[in-house]
Formats: structure tokens, sequence, C-alpha cells
């Protein structure tokens, strides 16, 4: 079964913990009314955790874009 | 481009090492491993001596064998690694930190690196440092939610090294005093009778001294590695005479310096740089660009462009030297933990050099050298070292002109800060004589320290640090426990915020829980400045002070000048606005309960969309109303009050610092919905008295009106954002309508000011081929970056900020 560390979603935590990450996956289209147009509802997990249903194979978000 | 074809070459040829949300955008960054291997050889062979005199043989090691190189066309030599396209590592630090960057694409020697990492892991001052706190307080700070990790974790460090020292006696005068010290020190030990009380002291300094010479010594061999090189190059490998003639002109500059007092400008700028290095990436890593540059620069300036009686050189020439100072700045490579590398998004760190004020005896600071430092950046256009301004009524209006000239070319620096309140705080609350207050530079974004010979900060475990309050209120309402982000107890158990009666239960709520993390935050630095003067000795930056000289201590030990500040990161403004709706809308007019509210943020506003309009269009901070303005003022009342509190390794209280970098972007995903009528996951408010992105709709006046309800004098520093109309500021009225405004923004006893002016239409317009605006600069809070290198998620935050039109009037 995949795991969170496999998921491309899944960001290095803030300290470089290897243990854990910031999933960053769940992204919100905003309402023309307000002044930006998306949130980004982040998350921390445990890299050994189960993967999501939204699990994409991948290092870590590769697409700065993409990022924060 | 640049004023002459050498720094257009520059540029063009330049490794910008940019990171965006922690990964570097230029994909040919690279970790350099030397610096990690020599050290770490070093420490090997030096176990069981004293910790100072380990780090000297560690940094002589380093500047003994690491590859050093000059490139084409380059006037400053000398960097932290062994490639222009790489950045140091720093195993001794913290062994997340290196472990990440080891597991990275950065790192191609992972073998090697995983086992230098292993190896340091009992010495690190992560280590060190996680033994005093309980697992449950490691996973508080390690989360990043409510308060910054600990620099023993981050790796992350701040310094304002003595430039003045180095510049004005040479390291051998200093090597001489030393050895002076050393001399003394022994004979007073041999005297007869003994006396313990007089001599046991010695021991440690004469460990320290003996570090420091260790140090000096090593530091000039590294200059004359750099002096040979150019000469063999200049000798064996150059046919063209006049790069040739450089190279030799290189050779005899870093013959003399730093070993000797700078000659010239040339001399100066070589020595700062080598200064810079040793201080912020050698001995160890530290962000900032911490110098008043026009200040230190000036004697050399007069004696090489204007009197031309040392070094002699055009002013043309001069500002090409600017430039070049820029492009290397813009090149090197710096290292520190993730949080920080999402925390400088599109950056690739906080390099702030201060101009302008006034000099010691009262008179403008400003002189040809700021002019020609501004119009160097003006010309050259890089992001990078960013420029604070002190604002003096006395400035002239020339230097004031020019920094209109790249404010309104839309560098977003320089950053202007109010020169008067920021001198009479260091005067007030830390006893600074008044003619080296005079004299203060930004340590980083924000916070004035000193400069000058002995004094200066060393460590951010001095000033630095984060709060971030809009988690903080997030869990005050949710007693204590994070329900959104980490899922685990964040702060004590104040209650559920669905059960408060008054806006006083509400309050209180948030001040407790600001208290515990402003403690767990202090406590965090403190920890680690004892792990810092114990394990992570600087005795070359100790050597450069003469405080530390004359004393026989470590730079990070010696607190000489208290400079206690701690921020307060993005997110004051969302407390502000979010409090003064729940002030409106549950406790004075009773539209809504404290449980409905608690549950609408809690689904994230799900379902209660008209229930989020109310709470969005409550009062707003940065209009000039006063409803919302008094809760402005009461919240910064509380923020002071709960720092002044605490007592730091520096025997007095801390300023707070209210500002945000990139943190109202990354915290932004971590903080629930809030009750200004903000979603879960938007980005929060950018600094410390900018209005919320889109909120401030009553004219630049009215900013400026509420800022100014806020005492600034009790806080190191309050940011403040304004985004203005590139029409106006590029019209023939533009500098008159800018004086103007700044005169209203001065007469007000505002701290500080930055701008952004760049236009709706080039944002959007640069998101869609990027490729046509790669000098397009923008600043986020408190550095400026490059627009096309943010995430889109950033760049939205700059587009939503408000053009305010300065002629309005309002």
């Amino acid at each position: 079964m995949a795991t969170c560390k496999e998921c491309k979603f899944v960001t290095p935590s803030p300290t470089g913990d290897p243990t854990t990450g910031i999933c960053l996956v769940e992204r919100i289209q905003l309402a023309d009314t307000q002044q930006t147009n998306t949130a980004i509802k982040g998350k921390m997990v445990q890299k050994a955790m189960e993967a999501c249903p939204k699990f994409e194979a991948g290092e870590s978000w590769k697409d700065i874009k993409n990022l924060l | 481009m640049g004023t002459t074809e050498r720094t257009t070459r520059l540029k063009n040829r330049c490794r910008f090492k940019h990171v965006a949300g922690g990964e570097y955008v230029d994909a040919g960054v690279k970790a350099g491993v030397e610096r990690a291997r020599l050290i770490t050889q070093s420490h090997k062979e030096n176990i069981g001596e004293p910790n100072c005199v380990i780090r000297a043989k560690g940094l002589e090691n380093i500047l003994s064998n690491i590859t050093v190189h000059i490139q084409d066309d380059e006037l400053i030599v000398g960097a932290n690694t062994e490639h222009p396209d790489y950045f140091p590592m720093y195993p001794e630090l913290s062994y997340f930190a290196t472990l990440d960057m080891v597991e990275s694409q950065y790192c191609d020697h992972k073998d090697e690196m995983r086992e230098i990492t292993e190896y340091w892991k009992p010495y690190t001052i992560q280590t060190k440092g996680e033994k005093y706190f309980t697992p449950e307080e490691i996973g508080i700070m390690y989360s990043a939610t409510t308060i910054q990790p600990p620099m023993f974790v981050t790796a992350f460090s701040s310094i304002v090294p003595t430039y003045e020292s180095v510049l004005e006696d040479g390291l051998l005068k200093r090597i001489e005093e030393v050895e002076k010290n050393i001399a003394n020190a022994n004979a007073s030990l041999r005297k007869s009778p003994w006396n313990a009380q007089e001599n046991l002291h010695y021991l440690d300094k004469l460990d320290q001294w003996k570090a420091m010479v260790i140090a000096m010594k090593a530091v000039v061999g590294w200059a004359q590695r750099h002096a040979r090189l150019a000469k063999i190059m200049a000798e064996n490998f150059l046919t063209d005479a006049k790069r040739k003639e450089e190279l030799l002109e290189i050779s005899d500059i870093c013959r003399n310096v730093p070993a000797n007092p700078a000659r010239g400008l040339r001399d100066a700028m070589q020595s700062k740089w080598f200064t810079y290095l040793l201080c912020h990436s050698i001995e160890r890593y530290s962000s900032g660009y911490g110098q008043k540059e026009d200040k230190l620069l000036w004697p050399y300036f007069q004696k090489s462009v204007i009197e031309k009686s040392d070094q002699p050189m055009s002013r043309e020439e001069a500002v090409e030297l600017f430039e070049c100072e820029r492009l290397k700045v813009s090149e090197h490579g710096s290292t520190k933990g993730r949080q920080l590398r999402e925390f400088f998004a599109g950056s690739n760190d906080l390099f702030i050099l201060t101009l302008g004020g006034i000099n010691p005896d009262g008179s403008d600071a400003s002189n040809d050298c700021t002019n020609a430092i501004l119009e160097a950046t003006e010309s050259i256009i890089t992001t990078e070292p960013s420029i604070s301004f002190r604002w003096n009524e006395i400035g002239n209006t020339e230097t004031k002109q020019k920094v209109f000239n790249c404010i309104k070319k839309g560098f977003g620096f320089p950053s202007i800060k109010n020169d008067e309140m920021n001198t009479q705080q260091l005067i007030k609350y830390f006893n600074v004589p008044e003619e080296v207050a005079r004299d203060w530079a930004l340590v980083l974004c924000m916070s004035p320290g000193i400069t000058g010979r002995r004094g200066t900060q060393k460590t951010r475990s001095e000033g630095g640090s984060d709060v971030y309050p809009a988690k903080v209120l997030e869990i005050a309402l949710t007693d204590g426990f994070d329900e959104f982000f980490s899922n685990i107890q964040l702060g004590p158990k104040t209650g559920d915020g669905a059960e408060f009666k008054s806006f006083e239960d509400v309050w209180n709520a948030l001040k407790l829980q600001l208290r515990f993390a402003i403690e767990l935050g202090l406590r965090s630095k403190d920890v680690g400045r004892i792990m810092e003067s114990t394990h992570l000795s600087c005795p070359f930056i100790s050597s450069i002070d003469d405080g530390c000289v004359e004393k026989g201590m470590d730079a990070n030990a010696l607190a000489e000048v208290p400079n206690p500040w701690h921020n307060i990161i993005g997110g004051s403004v969302v407390v502000i606005d979010s409090m003064t709706a729940i002030k409106q809308l549950v406790f004075d007019e009773k539209k809504y309960t404290m449980a409905q509210l608690v549950e609408a943020l809690r689904n994230n506003w799900e379902g209660k969309e008209e229930m989020r309009i109310d709470f969005w269009n409550a009062p707003k901070f940065g209009n000039d109303d006063a409803y919302a303005d008094a809760v402005a003022t009461k919240y910064y009342d509380l923020i002071a009050d709960e720092w002044k509190r605490n007592t730091t390794y520096s025997g007095t209280y801390p300023l707070p610092l209210a500002q945000s970098v990139a943190g109202y972007i990354v915290n932004g995903p971590k903080t629930a919905a809030t009750a200004n009528g903000r979603h879960a996951g938007e980005a929060l408010d950018d600094g410390g008295s900018s209005p919320y992105m889109g909120c401030d709709k009553n004219g630049p006046t009215a900013v400026l009106k509420s800022a100014s309800k806020i005492n600034a004098s009790k806080y190191k520093g309050i940011l403040l954002n304004q985004r203005l109309s590139t029409v106006l500021m590029n019209s023939d009225a533009g500098f008159d309508l800018w004086h103007a405004y700044m005169k209203t923004w001065h007469s007000l006893d505002i701290d500080h000011v930055q701008f952004n002016v760049i236009s709706q239409e080039d944002m959007k317009a640069a998101q869609i081929e990027p490729e046509k605006y790669t000098d397009t600069l923008v600043r986020i809070a408190g550095y400026s970056a490059k627009f096309i290198d943010l995430a889109r998620y950033s760049q939205d935050t700059i587009i939503a900020r408000t053009e305010q039109d300065m002629a309005s009037g309002s």
C-alpha cells in the first residue's frame, strides 16, 4: 500500500524531520468576491501513514508554481 | 542592465539562488560538500580540545583547503563554496536541516554526506538543545504553527559583523593585540603570591584568545590564497592585458586585506566581502547583510573617488563596483532549514543593507556614496541586497529622489524606516549612547541594531524567532487544540470558544494562548543561546569585536549591548479584524452567538455564506475606522505587555516586531477559517499594520491614520506594505506626490513603510508570459522577489493588495 512518503502532494516538514510532512493536496477555488483565487488546506501528516485516495506517486512537488 | 559591459555580462551569467516553496528555482543549484567534509575531518582530529579551539581549527581547515576560485570579470573575489552554483552545508548545526538537504535532489554526494550527518548527530546543537524540552513541547515547536521552531533545528541565525574593526585595524594588528592579552594573562597567572580569585577566570579566556589567533591567522592565509590564485591566473593563463592588470590588482588587494587596514574603496569592499563571508556563511550560517554601508565605506569613497589619494577611481567605476557587490550577493548561496526557505519565497535570503539617517554628530548621513549605491541599485536590478533607508527630516532631497527612483521602478525597496523614532528607541530601551544609537542598521528586514566595533548583535537567539498570532487566536477558540492542521494540543486549555460569554472571555483566552507561545519561544531561544555559546563558539566573529577581545569571551556568550526582539509574523491584522467582527456581531449587536461562530469556523463557513459576508463586511483595520482601530490599539498593547513580562538572556525584555516575510503565505494553509470572513487556507495579512488584502477602501491617508493609532515606539518594528499606482509614480508629479505622502507618514510617527509599484495588468500578464518579465520585482514583506519566481498562490497575494491612489487626497 502506498504511503504519504511516496505521494507527490506531500512536501517535507518545516524542520526537515524525515518522518513528517505537509500535505497540500486540498485546494479550494474561491468565489469572485474574494481578493485571492485559491485557498490551500494544509495538513500535517506522518509520512508512514497510508496514502489517501488522492495519492499520486512522486517524491515531492516538483512544479514550483504549485508550491506556496 | 549594468552600467558597464562587465556588469551586464556578470548579471547574465549570475547564478541566482532564489527559492520557491523551499525549493531552488534554478535547476543548476547544488549542495557543496567541501565545508562539511573539512570541518568534520578537523572535528575528528581535535575532539577533547575546548570547543572554541575545535571550532577555530575547523575554520582553519576549511580556509586552508576549500577550493578558491575567481570568475571572469569579477572585481570582488571570494565565495563560501567550491563552486559558484553551490551552497554550503553545516552539519554541526541542525541534524534535520542537514538530513533534509542530503536527501534532496541538490546533494550529489549522498553516501559521504549521510556518513557526515550521522557523525555529527550527537554533537549538533539540535541534539544538545532538544533534551531541555518535553516531547510535547518539541511537537508544538516543530509543527511551526503557533511559534517558529527553535534556531537549534532551523539552523537560522542573524548577525551584524563588526566590519569597522577589520577595515580600520586589519587582522595583523588585532592578532598582536590578542597575543598581548595572552602574554599578560600568563604573566598574571605566574605572579606571586598565587591569587585564585584574580586568575582562574583567565583559563577560559586563554582558550578563547588562542582560538581567536588561530582563526585570524587562518583568515589571513585564506586571503593570501586568493592573492596567489589571481597572480597565477594573470601571469599564466590570461592574454587580455586589461584583465591581466585587474587580476594583478586583485592580487595586491587580497595580499593587503583583511590582514591590514583598507587603503581605499577597492580594499574596503574586498575586506568587507571577506568579512561578510566569514561571519555569515563560513564560520557559521547567519542571514542578513546588516551594515550602514554608506557610513562604513564613506572614508574610503572619499579617498578613492573624491580625493583620489588611495586606489584612485572614477565615480563611474565606484558605481560599477557597487553593481558587482549586488551580483556577488545575488549569487551567494545560503543554507537554512526548510521553514526559512519557505518563508523567503522568491528570494535567496534576507540580505538588507541600510542607508541614510544621520551621523553621530547629528548631521545628514546621506552622502555621495549613498547616491552611488542607489544609482547602482537602480541600474543593475537585482532583488538582493534589499535596502532600508533611514528617513530623517533633515535628509537631503537629492538622495530621497534617488530612493524614489528605485521605488517607482517597482523594486519594492528601499523600504523606509523612521530614523528619529528608531534611534530614540535604542537610547530609551537599551541604554545605547546617542552617538552610537545614531549609527544603527537593520539586523534583518525590520529590526535596528547598532553597528561599529563592538556590541553588535551576533546571533538570532538575541533577537529573532516568531509567534504566529492568527493560529494563536484559532486555538484560543478551540481549547488550545489544533483541529485543523496538526491535530495536537498546541497551547493550554483555555476553554471552548462556543461557551465564551463576553468579549473579555475571548480576549483572555487569546492572551493566555499568546503568553504560552511567547514564553515557549523565548525559552527555546535562550536555551539555544547557551547551546551556541557552549557548543558553537565563533572565534573569528569574536576576534573582530573589541568587547570579545577585551573580555576574552565568545561572541555568542557576550551580550554587551542587549538588543532582544521577537517577531510576531503575519496574522496580526487577521486577529484585529477577527476580534473586531466578534466584538461587533456577537457581543455588541448580538446578531450571532459564539456557538454559531465557532461552528461556522470549524466548518469553513460551509453553508453559512451570508454569515461569512457579515463577518467579512464588519469594520476593518486600515480605513481610519475608530471601532476597528480601537481593537488594533488594544491588541498591540497586549502584545507589548505580554513580552514585557519576560527577561531574556541579555537581561531585559524583548520588544515585539510585527511583520510577515512570506509567513503570511506559508501559514495561510495552516490556519483554519477566521472571524474576519477569511476562508481556511487563505493567505494571512502581509505585515504588522498592512490592512488585509483588499480591505483598505478609504485611500492611503486612511491607512496611515489607522497605522498611526498604534504606538510604534513600543515595538522594534511594525511593517506597512502599500501598493501605489504605477501611472502616478511615473508621472511628472510622481516625486512631489510621494514626497508629500512621506511627509505625512513621518509626521504621524509611523515606524515603517514599503511600496509595490506594479500594475495589476503587468502582474497578470507576467503569469501568462513569464519570459517577458524576467526583471519584474515585487515586494513581499521585508524583502523583494522576482515575480516570476513565485508560486501562483504567492503571486495572487500581491495582485490582491489594494492599489492606492496618492492623488485622491483621501
